[in-house]
């Protein structure tokens, strides 16, 4: 092996040594719980701490349910906004004054998370709560929107407030990739006659894998936000389609409870296969990706 | 009538002026070759008869460019472009669309066919651009598998198929093998008889074999246009003289 080789090595020993010895930890961690109750504990839904260990029994799947419930909203409402705030910036506006639109997206992209926390508690639960009322009222008779007594801290809050966070996120993303179409293309599009419209959409069609590797990105960003969420999601071991039902997500359970986990005997153990849950939602969803791409014949 | 009539023509990227008021009387059904050295203008003056040249930003056009009479400032840009098809320097047909699609869209979006009658368009360009025989088997295969040479023919089926009035081609050879430039160089002798073809070439020789009428730019001014064998046979200008033998360029 020639010095150049070695002399990498350390980096990419590092990265993957450390991928390798979390999974190991988090699965060595998770066995006591799997011996108890076994893989019961990701498809049910009980949470019962007990100072008996015979008598505890942990089930996360509202958890899961709630994970991928509040990130999938988020992606839903982030996607058409992010394609259009990437367009818009790339496309629409001079290049002189492109920068002030870029500096403050790419801002929000990194503040701290807590701040979209504290403003999800104040002013979008207490905003959305009226939406909910309103549409509740209307349209309870539909399992999306029926949720006895909604108060506001719901799925719905959740996702709304991740789509803002990973907004920022995906739009740099996006608008990156959109401005690296070589110009040739460009040129080829507008000298067919098409509207900006037509053409825009063969430009996004060009740059799908971006798109796709954006979304899954911001995917898992969702997936992994934990304070914000768990501060307007309502912490409920909750499954319910409806919206406005409140519910948890995996890592808001983690935050919420480790602190007293350490005083039940099963319960670090639950937590630990929850995080393996997390893990390998991201996992999936990765590997989804790839395989999207690759169907597309990209990667 | 002359299929395209430029008077006083004035272009300027911000502080830089490249043409310089050029005037350009270009007859139908013609191959119209507009050569001259690297930087001249003459990519530009290709760009503006389309209004390619406005997806710059910066850019200030002065003097006015008739198409068939109808000025091309006046009319709707989407018909302008679909009335005067654009062949490139690199061939860029999209890679990840297969060949079908990549005549097909545009032809979608533009209106002019409808079902399966988009079917008949694309094989109808890919004929005129003489690719039917290469590609007629796998026309679902994405278009970043053809060579070069095929590339450029699609691009040129992408633009016959909207049914052009003009069709321009800037430096169409520029990139291929010498194999592939002859191929698109005998299209070109068949296309001049039924479209007006517009050709911008740094090559004389290029001109010579293609064009009927040659317009040599040269610093952002025409410096003498004609009827090729006047151009390179009697050049009634030293620069023009210098030029088509070599000593410019």
């Amino acid at each position: 092996m020639d010095k150049f080789k070695i002399f990498l090595m350390p980096s990419v020993c590092t990265v993957f040594g450390i991928i390798i010895l979390m999974l190991l930890v988090f699965t060595l961690n998770s066995i006591a719980v799997f011996k108890q109750e076994g893989f019961a504990i990701y498809t049910t839904n009980i949470w019962k701490a007990s100072e008996v260990a015979e008598e505890e029994y942990y089930g996360i799947l509202a958890a899961i349910y709630g994970t991928i419930y509040t990130s999938t909203i988020a992606i839903l409402i982030s996607l058409p906004i992010s394609i259009g705030l990437a367009i818009f910036v790339s496309d629409l506006i001079p290049k002189k004054i492109r920068e002030f639109f870029i500096i403050p997206i790419d801002v929000m992209a990194g503040l701290p998370t807590i701040l979209y926390g504290i403003w999800g508690v104040f002013i979008l639960v207490p905003s959305i709560s009226g939406i909910i009322k309103f549409f509740y009222e209307r349209l309870f008779f539909i399992p999306l929107f029926s949720y006895y007594n909604p108060t506001g801290f719901s799925y719905l809050s959740a996702g709304v407030l991740l789509a803002i966070m990973i907004t920022p996120f995906a739009t740099s993303l996006i608008r990156e990739s959109y401005l690296a179409i070589p110009n040739i293309y460009r040129e080829a599009v507008y000298s067919l006659g098409l509207t900006r419209y037509e053409a825009t959409k063969i430009l996004l069609s060009y740059i799908k894998p971006a798109i796709v590797a954006g979304l899954l990105l911001a995917f898992g960003r969702a997936v992994g936000e934990t304070v914000a969420v768990s501060l307007v999601i309502g912490n409920a071991f909750n499954i319910h389609p409806s919206l406005f039902a409140p519910g948890y997500t995996i890592s808001s359970l983690i935050a919420n409870q480790f602190g007293n986990a350490f005083a039940y005997e099963l319960m670090p153990s639950a937590l630990f296969s929850a995080g393996l849950a997390l893990f390998s939602i991201g996992l999936i969803v990765n590997f989804a990706g790839l395989i999207i791409l690759k169907r597309w014949g990209y990667a | 009538m002359n299929a395209v009539e430029i008077e006083g023509l004035r272009v300027r990227y911000q502080d830089l002026e490249v043409l310089k008021g050029v005037d350009l009387d270009i007859p139908a059904k013609v191959c119209f070759a507009i050569m001259g050295p690297s930087g001249c203008g003459k990519s530009t003056l290709l760009k503006t008869m389309n209004r390619l040249i406005e997806l710059n930003e910066g850019v200030k056009i002065e003097g006015e460019i008739r198409l068939f009479g109808e000025s091309i400032f006046k009319v709707d840009v989407t018909r302008l472009r679909r009335e005067v098809g654009m062949v490139f320097q690199h061939p860029n047909p999209f890679p990840h669309m297969s060949i079908y699609d990549n005549v097909a869209f545009a032809v979608k979006c533009n209106g002019i066919a409808k079902g399966k009658e988009i079917d008949r368009v694309v094989e109808w360009a890919l004929k005129k651009a003489a690719l039917w025989e290469e590609v007629k088997e796998r026309l679902k295969n994405k278009a970043n598998q053809l060579s070069g040479g095929q590339m450029q023919r699609l691009c040129i089926a992408r633009a016959l198929a909207l049914k052009p009035k003009v069709l321009l081609m800037d430096e169409p050879t520029a990139n291929l093998d010498p194999i592939a430039a002859n191929k698109i160089e005998d299209l070109i002798q068949e296309l001049k008889k039924e479209y007006t073809i517009v050709i911008v070439t740094h090559s004389p020789a290029q001109a010579a074999r293609v064009a009927e009428y040659v317009a040599f730019l040269y610093m952002g001014r025409v410096i003498e246009v004609g009827e090729v064998n006047e151009i390179f046979e009697r050049p009634k200008n030293e620069l023009t003289e210098k030029y088509v033998t070599g000593r410019i360029g």
